[in-house]
């Protein structure tokens, strides 16, 4: 009988282990798919039994360990940390959304902890002074910015993880407006937390606080569209990622 | 004749499909075709060995690859179409250059008919 799981879980078997972005990952899934049809195709048109067929055009493809091999090397090694990336920051397939959130709060929590300290030695060695008077102000408005986002980044994963299941029942429009209101809650919270944590002039908080939320509002803006764009792919991952390679 | 294996074939298959591609754009599955077909059934390629291949072709910009366009009769995943650049015709001048060298040396070595 013509099953396309045996064909999808000889391709999972090869991409699965490979090390890159997950669009990578996707191309190679959906092209090795798209050939092991198309060879079963072909000689099942010659007459040859679907099942057996479809048996041998995964034996045609060569040894899988070998192949995940080749691809491999194909990955650019900036693809790599990309995937790293993808792997810290984003829910695995596997993972609940309580144990992304946890996972992601103890990295939200590191991060915060290092760029706090990392800045506060920096303010140190420039004298606890009026940081606009540094002439190294703009490297630490830099280095503040690109922490920012990190923890923006590392924040928002969670939130959606934990808001989304929380509005699950609750339609779309609900859903959508809940995380919305919530991501600007938590990023404009963040924000002036961390303002708090790095500033040693209190009295220029609350206006720093105000742009890091801005700076937030901007970059919940700016994940829903990506999220919004990446949203095809994710539902084409899904098929791929549910299939129990091992079994 | 003889079957002609993965190991023969090494540092060679970039320049069949580039050789292949260059008349027409065609995806994974038709590259394979064409090769088998030009080999006249002495080329014994494992499959799957053509993807890594047309990755590593891409990259280097010798190839230009897209998603087929628009619905197919065909059932299941979109195709990808692998089609020459013009930095791949260069490539493949090159090659067929260095391989024509390559028959001279040899075959003038082995006494062989060339």
């Amino acid at each position: 009988m013509n099953d396309p799981l045996t064909l999808m879980l000889a391709v999972e078997r090869v991409v699965r282990p490979i090390d890159a972005p997950n669009s990578t990952k996707l191309r190679m899934r959906e092209e090795l798919y798209g050939h092991l049809l198309d060879s079963a195709q072909s000689m099942a048109e010659q007459g040859m039994n679907r099942a057996v067929a479809e048996q041998r055009a995964i034996e045609n493809l060569g040894d899988t360990s070998q192949l995940t091999n080749q691809l491999q090397r194909t990955v650019p090694r900036l693809d790599r940390w990309t995937a790293f990336v993808e792997r810290t920051t984003w829910k695995q397939p596997v993972e609940t959304s309580l144990h992304f959130a946890i996972r992601m709060a103890g990295w939200a929590l590191v991060e915060v902890a290092t760029a706090a300290l990392l800045l506060w030695v920096l303010k140190y060695c420039l004298g606890f002074g009026h940081r606009e008077a540094s002439p190294l102000f703009p490297l630490v408005m830099a280095a503040e910015f690109v922490v920012a986002v990190f923890i923006y980044a590392l924040a928002i994963g969670p939130t959606i993880a934990l808001v989304s299941r929380g509005f699950s029942a609750r339609g779309d429009v609900i859903r959508v407006v809940g995380l919305v209101i919530t991501l600007v809650v938590v990023t404009s919270a963040g924000g002036a937390l961390f303002t708090y944590l790095v500033s040693t002039d209190l009295a220029a908080s609350f206006r720093e606080a105000v742009r890091w939320a801005m700076l937030g509002c901007v970059f919940v803006l700016m994940m829903f569209i990506v999220a919004l764009l990446d949203w095809r792919e994710k539902r084409r991952l899904e098929s791929w990622l549910a299939l129990d390679v091992a079994g | 004749m003889s079957d002609i294996t993965g190991n023969q074939l090494r540092g060679h298959l970039d320049s069949m499909i580039l050789s292949v591609v260059e008349s027409s754009e065609a995806h994974g599955f038709e590259i394979l075709k064409r090769l088998e077909v030009a080999g006249e059934g002495a080329l014994k390629l494992k499959e799957g060995s053509v993807y890594p291949a047309l990755y590593r072709l891409e990259k280097a910009g010798w190839l230009k690859a897209q998603w087929e366009e628009g619905e197919s009769n065909r059932r299941g995943p979109r195709r990808r179409i692998y089609r020459i650049t013009p930095k791949g015709r260069r490539q493949l001048k090159t090659g067929r250059e260095e391989w024509n060298a390559f028959v001279s040396v040899i075959g003038g070595i082995l006494g062989a008919t060339t």
